[in-house]
């Protein structure tokens, strides 16, 4: 009988005892959530992304079910940081010893940089800066689409943050690998490949967008590939030392095994809740060490960037 | 049957009218084979366009030759509500649904409803649907007074026994409707509660008191409650109670349930998440 593959990872300042995290915007905007998604297998938690002030977020229709995957406009609704901050409390008392990453949504530098001290009070592990939030344009996507953007966010936040700082990206960016690379010299100890990416749906009876604002951003089992090959690219370029997070459109423990395949040292799980519930976490993590036992892995560390080293093919019959 | 590009299916307002003072009811035909599992006490996303999209549990849900009649029953309290209402025959809404767990039901029995305010509908589809299945439906509802009061004109009409409360005394019981529940509870005592099934829907206040009350008597009531919907399947979290997410884990929820939520009856989330006391 063949042992436990071991399934700790560490990522970014962060130890998880597996690599499944819930991801941001999915079941986080309160603790009692955020614990359910833990009991339901999340080996940590990243927040609901949280600004300085109160937002209410978009109006409805924010959400579209689509074939391949959803489309979602929140709009990052979200308490502000001041009364979040109960949320996590409340979360740290009930479950001490679980990783929570702080989502941070900033709508200029000056915000970033308070947002990073503001959180350096809260008992949190790392904070996840969103550079990449498709659904708003003053802030989130309208500093990841350049290098200089992504660095003087991530830098601010670093400023006044001493623990782990992740930075979100963004696949609408010229190159993503010049994006990461910012972000490191602003300070990253970790990439996370990718946000949603910006889609619109058209009610074709009442000709106009089902989302009140228009657009909205794609996630789900539609963008996989795209993701996936996001991470492949950082993974791949040899100019990238951070750990990468993948993430987008991760629904199976086979999903989650390619992504650390291409390079991904652990995964966010977010829209996947729709089709496999809250327990899907769990199932994911079992699905990996499954998948780990039958291939005789020891250790889901031991497959990240497997398939770059496989890459070009060695020939076939050798 | 029209082909629909997405989740939400574009139906036609059939019918409009008035229940009693800013209250409304109108019905919508779907061709969706969706609501051919319909449970009373799901709810559905009426999006209206340009405007808004709220979540509004059908008060009847009945198989025509043409399809789906849904019938709502809303209270204009903001926009959205607002501008539905003037809404005509014809106008075209958006209808996602149904959707979340809706009431259990005992076959054949009797089905009690303890209704407040906007919680009517909810209530009423269930009676509805345990007397077109040779059961037995009573509706108590209450109001503050006698011009709130929906469904006087028609729901005695489909078999359903009506008991009203107001709160000033101006129709029916005066006082809550949680005592014209106690009071109808002391009518019936020494009869068998086997083969009743209690649903209440209504101000949240309203609901903890009778939980309560259920929870002193012994007795099972399913509670429908109201949250801030935005996705509608489980995910956004905006309509979370204490870890419960109203849109896909209920919107019904059992005695034993509500009675482990330390947010109900207590605290509500605004549109942005923030905790704010009932």
């Amino acid at each position: 009988m063949m042992e436990r593959p071991v399934m700790e990872v560490e990522v970014g300042g962060v130890w998880l005892s597996h690599p499944v995290i819930l991801a941001s915007g999915v079941l986080n905007e309160t603790a009692a959530s955020m614990m359910r998604a833990v009991e339901g297998g999340a080996a940590a938690v990243v927040t609901k992304s949280i600004s300085l002030a109160e937002r209410e977020g978009h109006p409805n229709p924010t959400f579209v079910e689509l074939r391949t995957g959803y489309l979602n406009s929140m709009g990052v609704p979200n308490p502000g940081i001041e009364h979040y901050t109960k949320e996590i409390e409340r979360f740290r008392e009930e479950m001490p010893q679980v990783p929570v990453i702080l989502s941070l949504y900033g709508e200029s530098v000056e915000e970033f940089e308070e947002l990073g001290r503001a959180a350096r009070t809260l008992p949190v592990e790392a904070v996840e800066v969103n550079l990449s939030c498709p659904n708003v344009e003053e802030g989130g996507i309208a500093f990841g689409k350049d290098p200089d953007g992504v660095y003087s966010a991530v830098r601010a936040v670093r400023r006044g943050f001493p623990r782990g700082v992740w930075a979100k990206l963004t696949a609408h960016c010229p190159d993503i690998v010049e994006a990461a690379k910012a972000a490191e010299r602003g300070g990253a100890d970790a990439l996370v490949a990718i946000n949603t990416l910006k889609g619109i749906a058209i009610d074709p009876y009442l000709a106009m967008p089902v989302l009140a604002s228009g657009t909205g951003g794609y996630s789900g089992e539609g963008i996989k590939p795209l993701a996936l090959e996001k991470v492949w690219e950082l993974a791949s370029s040899g100019e990238v030392e951070a750990p990468i997070v993948g993430s987008g459109g991760i629904t199976t423990g086979l999903d989650a095994v390619e992504f650390l395949m291409a390079g991904a040292a652990a995964v966010e799980v977010g829209s996947a809740v729709r089709r496999r519930g809250v327990g899907g976490f769990s199932q994911i993590r079992e699905e990996i060490e499954a998948f780990l036992v039958e291939e005789g892995y020891g250790s889901a560390g031991e497959i990240v960037g497997l398939a770059l080293e496989r890459y070009p093919h060695e020939e076939v019959g050798e | 049957m029209t082909p629909m590009a997405h989740d939400r299916e574009v139906v036609r307002i059939l019918d409009v009218w008035e229940e009693c003072r800013d209250i409304f009811s109108f019905k919508v035909r779907s061709t969706s084979e969706r609501w051919r599992g319909f449970v009373p006490g799901q709810f559905a996303l009426v999006w209206i366009p340009k405007v808004d999209e709220i979540p509004l549990s059908p008060a009847d849900v009945r198989e025509t030759e043409e399809g789906w009649e849904v019938l709502f029953t809303v209270k204009v309290v903001g926009e959205a509500t607002a501008t539905l209402r003037g809404l005509g025959e014809g106008a075209p809404l958006g209808l996602k649904g149904p959707l979340g767990r809706g009431y259990s039901l005992k076959e054949g029995g009797r089905v009690v409803g303890i209704a407040g305010g906007s919680g009517a509908p909810s209530v009423l589809s269930a009676l509805l649907k345990s007397v077109r299945e040779g059961g037995e439906g009573v509706l108590l509802l209450g109001a503050v007074t006698e011009e709130e009061l929906p469904y006087l004109s028609w729901v005695e009409k489909e078999g359903i026994e009506l008991l009203l409360s107001t709160d000033d005394g101006s129709r029916g019981r005066k006082g809550f409707v949680t005592e014209l529940f106690e009071e109808y509870l002391s009518s019936r005592e020494g009869s068998d509660p086997e083969g009743v099934s209690f649903v209440a829907c209504g101000p949240e206040r309203m609901l903890a008191a009778l939980a309560t009350l259920a929870f002193e008597r012994g007795l099972d009531i399913q509670f429908s409650l109201e949250r801030y919907i935005k996705c509608g399947v489980g995910l956004c979290d905006s309509c979370s109670i204490s870890g419960w997410r109203v849109c896909t884990d209920g919107p019904v929820f059992s005695l034993e349930e509500v009675l482990q939520m330390d947010e109900f009856g207590r605290y509500r989330r605004g549109p942005s998440g923030r905790r704010i006391p009932l």
